[in-house]
């Protein structure tokens, strides 16, 4: 199964290492499309079919949590389920965002396994290549 | 406040430059430090402030010639691949906060909520950072591109 995969970060940097993470860990992709904020991410689900968002926090022009907050108005994208990749270390907020509807955390620093663990989770069987 | 917290400095630094930039860093006694001899190449400081149940900044004082090398330790890429200032900023400000957020959570744990802020970045003359090195608030490190300072200053605890 290969997936259409959405990176949100206002990191050009990050955008790269989190692509390059996920080739490491085997997960084969359709379809690499990144963004540099909520608006943008949005934009994109406006025109691409995503089967898996990664998406950081604290952004500008649009954070994490508001794009989590339009796309759960949408029929359609509240379907699709958002890992939040970001610095956050409160247990109080990775609540307030499980609460949000986030489907899963990962905290950076990242490592392949903390993907590939996440994405045979939502997918239900090994998406290692 | 700032010895207690020498140690998770300097733990979660040496952790997240080598588990996020492939970068080996080692604490070194900043007693040992000739700031003329050791650290005369141009300088950058990156700052980021931290606002919660305590208020501070996280800064790193790094040599211009780190920046490209933490760049392409991140991306996998060869140092002499083309790349633009902008890119090699963008890498050092990301570093920058995982430090920050991973510091915050080893010093004062899991409950409290923190807003991290925009980084800020500036060139800086080495030799006038005697007093930061000297700081209890600071830790060296030895790099294979020269001396790396990270300070902790926490300005207001609520």
């Amino acid at each position: 199964m290969s997936l259409n995969v959405l990176i949100v970060d206002d990191s050009i940097t990050i955008r790269s290492v989190m692509e390059k993470t996920l080739h490491l860990a085997g997960i084969q992709t359709n379809m690499v499309l990144h963004a540099a904020n909520g608006k943008e991410a949005l934009e994109t689900l406006g025109k691409e079919w995503i089967d898996l968002i990664f998406a950081d926090i604290n952004m500008p022009v649009m954070n994490g949590v508001e794009m989590i907050e339009k796309m759960s108005h949408d029929g359609l994208l509240k379907t699709i389920p958002v890992v939040v990749v970001s610095t956050e270390g409160s247990q109080t907020r990775i609540e307030q965002l499980k609460d949000k509807g986030i489907t899963a955390y990962i905290r950076k620093p990242f490592q392949p396994e903390d993907f590939k663990a996440i994405v045979e989770d939502l997918t239900g069987f090994s998406n290692a290549a | 406040m700032q010895l207690e917290h020498t140690q998770s400095m300097n733990d979660v630094f040496c952790r997240v430059m080598e588990s996020l930039a492939f970068y080996f860093v080692d604490p070194i006694d900043p007693h040992t430090i000739d700031i003329q001899r050791d650290m005369a190449v141009p300088y950058r400081k990156v700052s980021m402030r931290f606002e919660g149940p305590h208020v501070g900044n996280v800064i790193l004082y790094l040599p211009q010639s780190a920046f490209s090398t933490i760049w392409a330790n991140m991306l996998g890429v060869d140092e002499a691949d083309p790349q633009s200032q902008e890119q090699q900023n963008d890498a050092i400000c990301e570093i920058l906060n995982v430090i920050c957020g991973q510091l915050l959570t080893e010093i004062w744990g899991t409950d409290p909520v923190f807003d991290l802020c925009i980084p800020d970045m500036q060139d800086i003359d080495s030799a006038n950072l005697s007093d930061v090195l000297t700081h209890p608030s600071t830790c060296s490190f030895n790099s294979d591109d020269g001396l790396i300072l990270l300070e902790m200053i926490v300005d207001q605890t609520s």
